[in-house]
């Protein structure tokens, strides 16, 4: 029982740390207001895997910013975990399934499978909307519109 | 009756559904930008625009990426030309009439274009530099460099065009965290005090019970009444105090705009209640203090 409640209390550790993990996002293309990304999606089949992938896109642009590209800023000035405890219903809804409507298009890149490290996941390249992804943020509250 | 009752809860639910998503909008305050061309010295802006196509597909370009956030700008053609027949301006005044047309525009934020041309055997390129300046402090706000691409072709505004949408939307992001950050840490303003000619007062007149220096008093109310305490003094001399940064909040305690002529107010109770006597006047963002 008493190491049950260890690993319970280490898993639960483990989970925060890596619950705002660093995404596999690359910009690869851009096409006016669109841009196509090559990303990494992890899950257990390849439907969990390609959700994860998308919103991996679509978090990478809203909390971390795309390295090399016009959006290496992030779209939301707060964190993720900040914006999470301020927006937590509205973001929540957002990622459930409402994140799709900017996405334009989605193709994979590598079928589903175990990569080097013994993961399974999919690798996709998935076509953004910029501007109807930032309408849908200033829309939904979470970031503010230009201006002050 | 059951049926009125179902359909009445249906709205409700509808209703506040609406009311939720107006809710979540946050309102934003416009700032007036203006796109102005980059002139070499001895060139006269009008004929810079109107003879170079090019250069007018690119200010017409970076006005296009402000409309695309929803954004309206001043045109600075149209303003130029207003100001052109007001004044009745001379071709050697270029740099005044950019200057006079920032000034008399409204705008709060200018964005300086410029294009550069590079012909090579290899195929050409358009350079595009773009610069936001802050017009009350002179502030960059944002500043960035687009670049076509090398390819086989005359069409200077294509490609003037491909260098603008290359960083048109980076340039607006960094301008978006200027603007955060005002509406974090306050907005802007110069403030400056200085005194009439027969004024008997200086900065180093000692008033009030305290008998502390004019200028003493000055910057305890700036401390007390700059956002976050937030403010620089350029300098202070007998008969001058510039503060040129005060940071004062985008909106009021209801919610309202806070303009310079509220935070001008504010200034004139601190004179009043210390038996001053003074005028106040707004240029742009510059709250100018006359103590008589």
């Amino acid at each position: 029982m008493k190491h049950f409640i260890v690993l319970s209390v280490l898993f639960t550790i483990f989970c925060y740390f890596t619950s705002f993990a660093q995404y596999q996002v690359n910009c690869i293309s851009v096409n006016g207001e669109t841009m196509t990304f090559r990303v990494v999606g992890y899950g257990k089949n390849a439907k969990i895997a390609s959700k994860n992938a998308e919103l991996n896109v679509i978090k990478a642009l809203m909390f971390e910013g795309i390295p090399n590209s016009q959006q290496h800023i992030p779209m939301v000035p707060e964190t993720e975990s900040t914006s999470m405890e301020k927006y937590g219903k509205v973001l929540d809804k957002f990622f459930d399934n409402e994140y799709q409507s900017e996405i334009t298009r989605s193709v994979i890149a590598r079928k589903f499978g175990k990569d080097a490290n013994k993961q399974k996941s999919i690798v996709l390249d998935v076509t953004v909307n910029i501007r109807a992804l930032r309408n849908k943020l200033e829309k939904i509250g979470v970031i503010r519109k230009f201006g002050l | 009756m059951k049926k009125i009752f179902k359909l009445f809860l249906i709205c409700l639910l509808i209703g506040s559904c609406f009311v939720d998503n107006v809710k979540a909008e946050q309102v934003t305050v416009q700032p007036k930008i203006m796109v102005v061309p980059f002139v070499k010295d001895g060139e006269d802006i009008r004929t810079v625009l109107e003879d170079d196509a090019d250069k007018r597909i690119v200010l017409t370009k970076i006005k296009e990426a402000f409309d695309s956030r929803g954004f309206t700008t001043i045109d600075f053609l149209g303003k130029l030309k207003a100001g052109s027949i007001q004044a009745g301006m001379s071709d050697d005044q270029q740099s005044d009439i950019k200057s006079m047309i920032i000034a008399s525009s409204g705008a709060d934020i200018y964005v300086d274009a410029e294009m550069i041309i590079n012909r090579s055997e290899s195929g050409n390129t358009v350079k595009v530099i773009i610069t936001a300046y802050d017009i009350s402090t002179g502030g960059s706000l944002s500043n960035k460099v687009g670049d076509s691409g090398k390819f086989y072709t005359d069409d200077f505004g294509r490609l003037g065009a491909k260098a603008i949408e290359s960083c048109a939307d980076d340039f607006l992001n960094v301008m978006q965290t200027k603007f955060n950050d005002m509406v974090q840490n306050g907005k802007s303003l110069n403030m400056t005090i200085g005194f009439d000619e027969g004024s008997q007062y200086n900065m180093n007149s000692e008033i009030g019970d305290e008998m502390l220096t004019l200028a003493d008093l000055i910057e305890m109310w700036l401390e007390e009444h700059a956002y976050q305490g937030n403010f620089h003094v350029q300098g202070t001399t007998a008969t001058k105090m510039i503060v040129d940064d005060v940071r004062i909040p985008l909106k009021d305690s209801n919610g309202n705009n806070f303009t310079i002529a509220a935070f001008g107010r504010e200034f004139v109770k601190f004179a009043r209640k210390h038996g001053l006597k003074i005028t106040r006047n707004v240029v742009n963002n510059s709250l100018i203090i006359t103590i008589s």
